[in-house]
């Protein structure tokens, strides 16, 4: 429903809400006479079932739809540089992002840190020049660098975590954050044997989260990431410029 | 064919001890010393010499019994119930959709309770676009979200609908017309409805509370059902259990016999053998590069070999189960007669064999279940328990079936290590 908050859309937000209440309200008088007729022995998984099915109307009653729709409250900060200001930047952005979200603006967002071949410099962490950094292949600075760049990346994943959903629940429920770097090996620019790392909730179709899926070997590409995760957002990627071999199985489910 | 059907009844009403595959086919109660088979009470009846407890023919018991859908069953169930292409894509459980048996599926949870209501969602959606059945009602709307309110809810839930599940359920409809607009709209929201509850998501064993419990006729022909299609009852099946004609033994094993004649059948108990070895799994074996007659097209001759071998086995032949187990007719194409020893087809393709009968007996020494049973040393044990490996100092290949083979079935060469052949016979 992009275009925010608007009175459609909060009226067809009520409507949802009132056809999800009235199937829950129907799933729980089954889990009732299941309860009456199941054995003791099954009382343990009716009790987690029952929880869940509480869960889903408590979504329904939280916050009403749009609350946390507002323009962000937003800290007048300067480009440029080093790292603690690039950080202030970022912060900024990560509130008009959470916005956007929260209010269904948007449903695709690209983040950059710095830009390519950046010249950051971090130097509390070792370096005045990330790129140079990287090309002397100093893997302690480096690492302190991309802990950095990481916790602070995973603070505006917490956020999400916190947010609501202009539909109900949390925005991270219906959101994936895919977080890797420029590069695998900055020194020799490589893209061989690459991290990724994917953070979402229960509606973005991740198969048992929380686990490293190893498929190094197998041809696969950053193309291939894409052709598996478009489905789960009703899109479809079958065909690219480079290299891809059809996606990820056992990414996506 | 009866003996399978024998397995399927016996399973279905009986929890006392019983024999499996008598020549007969009538399914036999033994007795066990205290009852201690799984047996009911004891009255009456012979007493052991040796002080044991009075034994009689046991009475049959039900053990109550509710398991949430796996999600091959799930998926399946889904696919039958919306009349889809093919069953959709699903993650709720930890068990891969190609387990024999799969892992006790977890309790709903919030995250798979998620799921389950977007996907209903969606496919509420897509089965109630213009032009599918759903959309449409000839006669007046009340009747028809009544008649689609009681049809679709029994196939969903296996079972006659109560009345007070006909009223709630008339009341989602009423939400739907009014939310998505229009007849369809009521059915689309009564379908989100039908897919969420554990009455769609788990499978009850309860019974019929009578003196003599045995499962319900509905509960028996959805046990049936998920057992041999691996799906939701037919219609067949479905209208007898409504009719009541699933009460005595013989009515249910022409629905057996009826069912184990259909394709689709076939196809899902030949499967069930490929699952219980594993052998989707069978193109990740691998060996060192010391053992040069392993390639990938000897594995994939080794699974043609076994697939061919069940196909006859069960449906050309009208083996005995045991034969599984026991026979030494096969087939081999050049690849899998070098492995045996055996002349090579005439001809191209796989060609049927009889292997020497002091080496080799069913398809527990087939080279496709052998290769792939020694892949992982470990998974020997929890997969084929009676198994073991030689080569780390356990008992060899054991199974009462193959008893008599015992001392000349560890000739064969079992490796537990990638780097040594597998499956040649060893003079």
């Amino acid at each position: 429903m992009p275009g925010g908050g608007t009175d459609p859309n909060l009226e067809e937000l009520a409507r949802r809400r009132a056809r999800r209440r009235s199937v829950l309200d129907f799933i729980t008088a089954d889990l009732k006479r299941a309860r009456a007729q199941f054995p003791a022995s099954f009382k343990e998984d009716l009790d987690v079932h029952e929880t869940a099915i509480r869960e889903l109307e408590q979504g329904l009653d939280a916050a009403p739809p749009g609350a946390e729709c507002a323009a962000p409250l937003l800290d007048s900060v300067e480009a440029g540089g080093d790292h603690l200001n690039t950080l202030k930047v970022a912060q900024q952005h990560f509130k008009v992002i959470h916005a956007a979200f929260a209010c269904d603006r948007t449903r695709v967002v690209t983040f950059m840190w710095a830009t390519g071949a950046s010249r950051l410099a971090l130097s509390p962490l070792g370096t005045n020049n990330l790129h140079s950094t990287s090309h002397e292949n100093n893997r302690s600075v480096l690492s302190q660098a991309e802990r950095w760049f990481s916790e602070h990346t995973a603070a505006f994943i917490a956020d999400l975590a916190a947010g609501t959903d202009i539909g109900g629940g949390k925005l991270i429920e219906s959101t994936l954050v895919w977080y890797i770097n420029e590069v695998s090996q900055g020194h020799d620019h490589s893209f061989n044997d690459y991290p990724f790392l994917l953070f979402g909730g229960a509606n973005v179709g991740l198969v048992n989260r929380g686990r490293v899926l190893d498929v190094s070997g197998q041809g696969k590409t950053s193309n291939d990431v894409w052709s598996s995760l478009a489905p789960q957002f009703g899109g479809s990627l079958t065909s690219f410029e480079t290299e891809a071999s059809g996606g990820v199985p056992g990414l996506f489910g | 064919m009866r003996l399978l059907s024998g397995l399927v009844v016996l399973s279905a009403t009986l929890s006392c001890t019983g024999s499996v595959g008598d020549a007969d086919d009538k399914p036999s109660t033994t007795v066990s010393p205290g009852g201690s088979g799984g047996g009911g009470a004891a009255s009456g009846g012979t007493t052991d010499p040796q002080n044991w407890a009075p034994v009689v023919a046991c009475e049959p018991t039900l053990p109550v019994k509710v398991t949430r859908l796996s999600d091959r069953h799930l998926a399946h169930a889904l696919r039958d119930l919306l009349g889809l292409a093919a069953p959709p894509p699903l993650s709720t459980s930890s068990s891969s959709s190609e387990q024999f048996l799969p892992n006790k599926a977890a309790a709903v949870d919030g995250a798979v309770a998620t799921k389950l209501r977007d996907l209903a969602e969606r496919l509420a959606l897509e089965v109630t676009t213009p032009g599918h059945a759903y959309a449409s009602c000839g006669t007046d709307e009340p009747t028809c979200a009544n008649a689609f309110i009681r049809d679709f809810g029994a196939r969903a839930f296996r079972r006659p609908l109560q009345e007070a599940e006909v009223t709630e359920l008339t009341s989602v409809y009423g939400v739907g017309r009014s939310s998505y607009g229009q007849h369809v709209g009521g059915i689309r929201l009564v379908i989100e409805g039908l897919l969420q509850p554990p009455s769609f998501l788990y499978q009850t064993e309860l019974g019929s509370g009578t003196a003599q419990p045995r499962l319900t006729q509905p509960e028996l022909a959805a046990k049936l059902s998920f057992f041999l299609r691996d799906g939701l009852p037919d219609s067949a099946l479905r209208d007898a259990a409504s009719a009541g004609q699933l009460e005595t033994q013989q009515q249910v094993l022409q629905h057996v016999d009826r069912l184990l004649g259909t394709d689709e059948v076939k196809w899902n108990v030949s499967k069930m053998f490929v699952r219980l070895f594993d052998l989707e799994r069978l193109q990740l074996t691998n060996k060192a590069k010391t053992v040069t007659e392993f390639s990938p097209e000897l594995v994939d001759s080794m699974a043609e070999e076994t697939r061919l071998f069940i196909d006859a086995t069960l449906w050309q032949r009208g083996a005995k189960l045991s034969e599984l187990l026991a026979s030494r007719e096969t087939f081999v194409d050049a690849r899998l007669a070098a492995i045996y020893g055996v002349p090579a087809p005439a001809a191209s393709g796989f060609s049927p064999v009889t292997l020497n009968a002091a080496q080799r007996a069913g398809i527990l020494t087939h080279p496709s279940v052998m290769t792939h049973a020694n892949f992982d040393p470990f998974g020997v044990a929890t997969k084929l328990p009676t198994l073991r490996c030689p080569t780390r100092g356990r008992t060899p290949l054991y199974t009462p079936t193959l008893a008599r083979t015992k001392s000349t079935i560890g000739c064969l060469r079992i490796s537990c290590r990638g780097a040594e052949p597998i499956r040649t016979w060893r003079s």
